[in-house]
């Protein structure tokens, strides 16, 4: 099997076979025409837009100006200068031998030339202000279609809605302009600086750091073909950078948080790994903020147009969501009721590491105010692999190993003193160790599982750390 | 003429210890050499399943197959290598040894071979799961000159004992 660049890299399988070259190749290709669209659109937009609009703002100057007059043009793509199409140019090329074919030719092209001169003739409205200005203690009375700024001019498919635009000026009042000290002839209307016009600049800069990543990655990919290589390259880099799992046992978890951790009956505390039900509850906090956050602020606007037109009808289409933000709120304060209502649990080992076939003790404590209707520990062994399915990447599990370690049934906890138990905890000695790698894990975890009484049955997870079994050969 | 890699190992079966050495040869069947750019060897696992694919390198080596083997490719028994306390006891009296080394050998009339021998880590272990397996493998791929083609042999072996998994939920 041959390595790819990640333009063509495979999803899954070793079906893809394109070549690695090929790749690169198509890689850059791809850079070069991003960075060259990415430049082009720059310049234009430069030239067009920013440079003119730039300009305008720091070196016209500002003046007091009257309105005089407005006015509403009528032009074509031509400026009134329509292209008078020669008829001999087009039967020169076209020579006419009297076939069927040669007539039909003509007769296409014909159209095709009314088509483009209508095209060409097709009038758009312009609104236009006679300004009246003071330069240098000279009057001046220009017209002007520009709105501040050469993006702003502004043209209009109809009349009507030209004249619609210029309504928002009143003739014989007063305004800001900006002239040209160059030539003051050459004046717009002040407008404020709009920052929403340069958005645009972000497509060309999205293309240029898009272009000139693939291009470095291009560049830098590993020539040597193999994806051993690659693996060997990726692995250093991430142990320089502490990531990797090295050490005597390679590819088995850090175990720092359990050894760093002392218990107070046994040697050392599990760590919890935290509930997903807590990060559904925020999830459902963050959800429910900005569902209310959304659904207040478009009551707000219902209830102002109120005072004016009554939109019952927007008051009516806000319910449902009213509706599924009680619901978001109700789910939420059950959940948080449901994980602060049963106590702190610690779970403790006597020894580590954790060696297939040999028991260690284990110490449990659970706190809490609630009678428990049972609870049990379970000691499971999960396979956990990530896959990348299309687009999106999936995470599945496979329980391969189930055994429950300790049960107690009707349990009465005191506020001041936790339920405490201690039973031998020992995993198979032909059991895997646990491993971990960038997308395939094993893991061994101990669960706790209970129940109280009117509340839904509540499960913690504590992480063991499986070593291999020492061996004859290796220690 | 189709072109191979056959890579045997020194002992039957092809199960080993964690922290054993595995050590071996391979040989470039209907392979001129002259049109071999380079040769790449690896020790390695990777994992075979639902999920994608995970590959961890314990050993590699880029051979240029013209030189003779140098004196950096011999490479002592550390102090690192040793784990327990007797051994570092009998530090002294210990002899030289090659570790995670290949070198080039004779030419046979089945085609050039090679010797390696490889250390592995203590961990992962081979393993056969419901939806992930883990597999060990020494792979070894040829890469012919003009970047074109390329020549590859893998022999897969058994890091532990661990069996086949029995799902197994009580």
């Amino acid at each position: 099997m041959k390595d790819h660049s990640w333009l063509l890299t495979k999803k899954r399988g070793d079906h893809r076979t394109d070549s690695r070259l090929i790749g690169i190749i198509a890689e850059f290709v791809f850079a070069v025409f991003s960075i060259l669209a990415g430049i082009v659109g720059l310049v234009w937009l430069c030239v067009f837009f920013v440079i003119p609009e730039w300009k305008i703002h720091q070196q016209f100057e500002k003046t007091v100006c009257t309105l005089v007059d407005c006015r509403v043009v009528p032009r074509t793509a031509l400026d009134n200068k329509p292209i008078a199409v020669e008829e001999e140019d087009s039967q020169s090329i076209f020579e006419d031998t009297g076939t069927e074919k040669d007539a039909e030719t003509k007769n296409r092209l014909a159209l095709n030339v009314q088509n483009l001169r209508k095209n060409l003739q097709e009038i758009y409205y312009l609104p236009e202000m006679q300004l009246k200005y003071r330069v240098n203690e000279a009057e001046r009375t220009n017209w002007t279609s520009n709105f501040g700024g050469v993006a702003r001019s502004s043209r209009f498919s109809s009349e009507e809605s030209a004249w619609e635009f210029l309504k928002r000026w009143q003739k014989e009042e007063k305004y800001y302009c900006l002239y040209n000290p160059a030539d003051p002839d050459q004046v717009v209307m002040m407008r404020d600086w709009q920052w929403e016009n340069f958005l645009a600049l972000v497509i060309p800069f999205s293309l240029l750091f898009i272009g000139i990543g693939m291009a470095v990655h291009a560049l830098t990919v590993p020539r040597p073909g193999s994806k051993e290589k690659t693996a060997l390259l990726t692995s250093s880099r991430m142990r320089e950078t502490g990531c990797a799992p090295v050490g005597e046992f390679p590819y088995i978890p850090a175990v720092d948080d359990i050894t760093d951790s002392p218990g107070i009956r046994l040697a050392y505390r599990l760590p919890m790994i935290d509930s997903p039900a807590w990060t559904l509850c925020v999830l459902a906090l963050v959800t429910l903020a900005w569902w209310v956050g959304c659904v207040s602020c478009l009551t707000v606007v219902a209830c102002s147009l109120l005072q004016t037109v009554a939109d019952w009808l927007m008051l009516c289409y806000l319910l449902p969501f009213l509706a599924v933000g009680v619901w978001l709120l109700v789910h939420t304060l059950i959940q948080f009721r449901n994980e602060t209502a049963v106590g702190p649990t610690l779970v403790e080992v006597e020894d580590f590491p954790i060696y297939p076939g040999k028991p260690v003790r284990v110490f449990l404590s659970q706190g809490g105010e609630l009678p428990l209707l049972w609870l049990n520990v379970v000691l499971v062994c999960e396979e956990e692999v990530v896959f990348t399915h299309g687009t999106n990447t999936r995470r599945e599990k496979q329980r391969v190993y189930q055994r429950l370690v300790f049960g107690e049934e009707r349990l009465d906890i005191a506020p001041d003193r936790a339920f405490e138990a201690d039973f031998m905890l020992g995993i198979p000695s032909e059991a895997m160790h646990s491993f971990i790698s960038s997308r395939n894990q094993i893991n061994w975890r101990l669960l706790v599982q209970g129940k109280l009484e009117r509340f839904p049955m509540f499960e913690r997870s504590f992480p063991v750390i499986v070593y291999p079994a020492p061996t004859e050969g290796g220690r | 003429m189709i072109s191979s890699i056959i890579i045997q190992f020194d002992r039957q079966p092809h199960e080993f210890q964690p922290l054993e050495t595995v050590s071996g040869t391979f040989r470039l069947v209907d392979m001129h050499l002259e049109d071999v750019n380079r040769i790449e060897f690896s020790v390695l696992w990777y994992t075979e399943g639902k999920g994608d694919e995970d590959l961890g390198v314990h050993y590699f080596e880029t051979l240029d197959w013209t030189k003779p083997l140098s004196k950096t490719q011999v490479k002592m028994v550390s102090e690192e290598d040793f784990t327990s306390d007797s051994e570092q006891e009998n530090s002294e009296t210990r002899k030289p040894e090659i570790v995670n080394c290949v070198w080039a050998g004779d030419e046979t009339p089945d085609g050039k071979k090679f010797h390696f021998t490889v250390r592995l880590p203590a961990s992962p272990l081979s393993y056969y799961g419901k939806i992930l397996k883990i597999h060990w493998v020494v792979r070894v791929r040829a890469f012919m000159k003009g970047g074109v083609r390329e020549v590859k042999g893998e022999r897969v072996f058994t890091v532990g004992h661990i069996p086949a998994v029995q799902v197994d939920l009580k």
